[in-house]
């Protein structure tokens, strides 16, 4: 039986601490949620083996990085209630402070405030080839007696110092015995009382709380506990404010005296001037936005042309597979069931995996080479005139390959108002799916005819429900900012990090979690709703079933009958008696205005497993066979339908133009629903966005039909 | 008990004494390549932020460049380069001395 320790990686966004996380657990991390909030959180384990050759498990668990335990932001909570609350079920059993050398004054004031909670700790000073490159002098000796804890330099990046650190953590069981800063002396009968009323570990623990007791489990949920803690500090006159000052300067006071005494040589003018060159063509006012036009392309093309690939690889996979499963399986429901319903679903899940793992490996080495802080620093001002973030640019612009991605991407995006607004206006880009409904409708309604000789109309048109969905996009953005209200402070202060080359294991690693988060935690939805529909459209009431399948057999038995077209007959009927044939013909009515009737409000219904899947609705609804999927003959079929009452072809300007605005504005994707569902952590988020777009997409179909009519 | 001075107070006198001019204005009237020092702060919220980050009273920093619209502008102080929109560049008061 080996030993298990809790330990906590803690330290400033971009000191390395994820690279130093890869490196001390490997293969052996898994990501999921903290508790309550959409944060990412990573644990994993790690094997350390003492002098004597007993094994030890350090459970480790990557804390979001911040630049002090006060929290500012709604990610930065995390560290401040595992650190401070004994409670919590992450309290460590040591800390591991993660420092940035090139920037060790900044390290260490997060050090500082992580020494004074007296939980045993070790200080990563991480990035050390580069602090010595610039010729930057650490003592160690004198590091580790000014501030009685063991500093331990690390090149994370190339696997350095590691085993170093490994066997330090075996030993550095005890607490540090001075208070860096005794906090006491700020607010004293603050602390006391707290400290003997709660037990909290540490006088700092007891001062932070002070600070922030809305945010720890046991004033949130009780109020009489609240209610002391509150009228404590009133009648002590704590002011928040004026002592978090206090406190802030009087450490750095302290830290300017270790850095004197420790480094020498604290300036490091070199490796910022190289950015600074860099920065002046990347933040350029025109090269800025051509290189970063330049990227998205590649980017986009990457991910268009190199995900087709393992695309149709799974498409071809899943089709020979439900094939050969239909073929040993008995007929019967059973067969029907885990072909057409859970493998078709699990078909519809494994399809999005090249596209996110794509996506986040370009995600991961823009943000790992410094280039996202400059993306958002040129595109700010011009996305919070929408309410956006300009770290809201890469999810819209992947919401046009698809909205999955781009939602998951979103978590970049620190500000939780501006977070939940791209979430919310994303799936209003014209997603990939999107795309052959546009087809076929527009090969349907618009002539196929040259403007001014070079310009194709219904590429115009194509190109027209592009930018209709991106300024909806904006527009629903801009009204969103003043409806939705929120309590967080934003800033936008922000380090903008040095350049540095991507880490190719840390890639890895994003494009790994991305894909299990999204298999295990949307998947599931999106395979119990592909049975859900399967069920709807593939029974019906037996009374009306039984008399199809009774007409055909008589049928399929007469000499010399077609069974091909007989069997697309036959599925085109049972489509319009199935559940979602009457639920199609119960909506008739209600989406008469906009033109549509039950056979596109089937489609409708069916089109939540995925926007194509209008076409192959069609398809069946149509007689149209559906193994040899033929756009030209759906497209044929269609145009061929009349409107009852006046006689002319239904598929009238009026009508297409109605249902592509229709497919452009509505929320008809479960896959984003789910997404949604996972990024936002309840199904409140997903249910608002489906009714907002859908009362969009009726209005404005509505009006589009009833003008053109 | 800790003791408490008003923020920059210390720092002005130094400058004040060494400088031939010494002008307060806000960070965000700086423009491009502008060095000041650090004085104080108008807003409690952002000055935490900025000082936890190490933009302290006295610290030198300098207008490394502005975002092609204006805004947000970065910053050059204890060593690194940070990012602030034009609305919490105006919470810092600094002083520019000739």
């Amino acid at each position: 039986m080996s030993l298990r320790i809790k330990v906590a990686l803690v330290g400033n966004p971009n000191s390395g601490k994820s690279s130093l996380f890869n490196a001390l657990t490997g293969m052996n991390q898994k990501i999921a949620n903290f508790p309550g909030v959409t944060v990412d959180k990573k644990t994993g384990t790690c094997t350390l083996v003492d002098a004597q050759g007993k094994n030890f498990v350090a459970e480790i668990t990557d804390l979001p990085g911040t630049y002090s335990l006060y929290p500012k932001a709604l990610d930065e909570k995390i560290p401040f209630q595992v650190l401070c609350d004994s409670a919590n079920p992450d309290y460590p059993d040591l800390i591991i402070v993660v420092a940035d050398g090139t920037n060790l004054k900044r390290s260490l004031f997060l050090c500082s405030q992580v020494i004074d909670l007296k939980i045993p700790m070790l200080l990563a000073i991480n990035m050390i080839d580069l602090v010595k490159a610039s010729g930057l002098n650490i003592d160690f000796e004198k590091l580790n007696a000014s501030l009685g804890v063991k500093a331990i330099g690390i090149n994370a990046r190339k696997n350095e110092g590691i085993e170093e650190l490994k066997r330090e953590m075996i030993n550095a069981q005890s607490t540090v015995e001075a208070d860096f800063l005794d906090c006491r002396n700020i607010a004293p009968e603050v602390v006391d009382t707290l400290r003997s009323h709660y037990h909290f570990k540490s006088n700092y623990a007891a001062f932070l709380i002070a600070n922030n007791y809305n945010d720890i489990t046991v004033f949130k949920n009780n109020t009489a506990e609240k209610n002391f803690v509150e009228s404590l500090l009133k009648e002590k006159f704590f002011d928040s404010y004026k002592l978090q000052a206090i406190e802030t300067l009087e450490r750095y006071k302290v830290i300017t005296k270790v850095m004197e005494a420790c480094v020498t040589n604290p300036l490091l003018e070199n490796k910022a001037s190289f950015s600074s060159k860099i920065d002046r063509v990347l933040t350029h006012s025109i090269w800025g936005y051509v290189s970063f036009l330049a990227i998205l392309f590649i980017m986009f093309q990457a991910i268009f042309t190199w995900a087709k690939y393992p695309m149709e690889f799974v498409d071809t996979t899943f089709a020979y597979t439900s094939q050969w499963l239909s073929g040993i399986l008995p007929d019967g429901m059973l067969n029907d069931l885990l072909v057409n319903g859970v493998l078709a679903g699990l078909g519809g899940v494994i399809i999005f995996i090249p596209q996110i793992a794509l996506l986040f490996a370009f995600i991961a080495i823009l943000e790992d080479t410094g280039y996202m802080a400059r993306v958002s620093f040129i595109m700010d001002k011009l996305m919070r005139t929408f309410g956006l973030n300009g770290r809201s640019v890469i999810p819209l612009v992947s919401g046009v390959a698809c909205a999955v991605p781009a939602i998951m991407s979103t978590r970049t995006i620190q500000n939780w108002k501006e977070r939940l607004i791209t979430i919310l206006v994303v799936p209003l880009m014209s997603c990939s799916a999107r795309l052959p409904v546009y087809t076929l409708l527009i090969a349907l309604i618009i002539p196929d005819k040259m403007l001014f000789g070079f310009i194709n109309t219904q590429g115009l048109v194509l190109m027209l429900m592009y930018l209709i969905g991106f300024f909806a996009a904006l527009f629903a953005s801009f009204v969103l900012k003043f409806i939705i209200k929120s309590k967080e402070k934003s800033y936008y202060i922000m380090e903008m990090p040095v350049y540095r080359a991507p880490r190719w294991s840390n890639v890895l690693y994003t494009m790994l979690d991305k894909v299990k988060v999204f298999l295990f935690d949307a998947g599931k939805v999106i395979v119990a709703i592909s049975i859900i529909l399967w069920v709807l459209s593939s029974y019906g009431p037996s009374s009306r079933y039984n008399v199809i399948e009774k007409k055909y057999e008589t049928a399929f038995a007469k000499t010399g009958a077609d069974s091909t077209l007989l069997t697309q007959q036959m599925q085109s009927e049972k489509l319009e008696s199935s559940y979602a044939g009457i639920m199609g013909k119960v909506l008739e009515p209600v989406i008469r205005p906009l033109g549509f009737d039950w056979k596109i409000g089937i489609a409708l219904i069916t089109s939540f497993a995925a926007r194509e899947v209008f076409v192959g609705t069609m398809s069946t609804i149509y007689s149209v066979g559906k193994d040899n999927e033929n756009l030209l003959t759906v497209r044929d079929k269609m145009r061929a339908e009349k409107n009852p009452e006046t006689g002319e072809p239904f598929y009238s300007l009026a009508v297409g133009i109605s249902l592509m605005l229709f497919y452009a504005f509505a929320m008809q994707c479960m896959s984003t629903l789910a997404v949604v569902k996972r990024e936002t952590g309840s199904w409140t988020i997903p249910v608002i966005q489906f009714l907002y777009m859908g009362a969009l997409a009726y209005v404005a179909s509505l009006i589009a039909f009833q003008l053109l009519k | 008990m800790v003791n408490k001075t008003k923020d920059g107070d210390e720092h002005a006198n130094v400058i004040s004494k060494t400088a031939k001019k010494v002008i307060k204005m806000r960070l965000s009237d700086l423009s491009k390549g502008e060095s000041a020092i650090i004085d104080s702060f108008t807003n409690e919220g952002t000055k935490l932020k900025l000082m936890e980050m190490g933009c302290l009273p006295g610290e030198k920093i300098k207008v490394s460049r502005h975002a092609p619209l204006g805004c947000p502008v970065a910053i050059k102080v204890a060593n690194y380069t940070l990012s602030l929109r034009m609305e919490e560049a105006q919470t810092i008061i600094v002083v520019k001395y000739e």
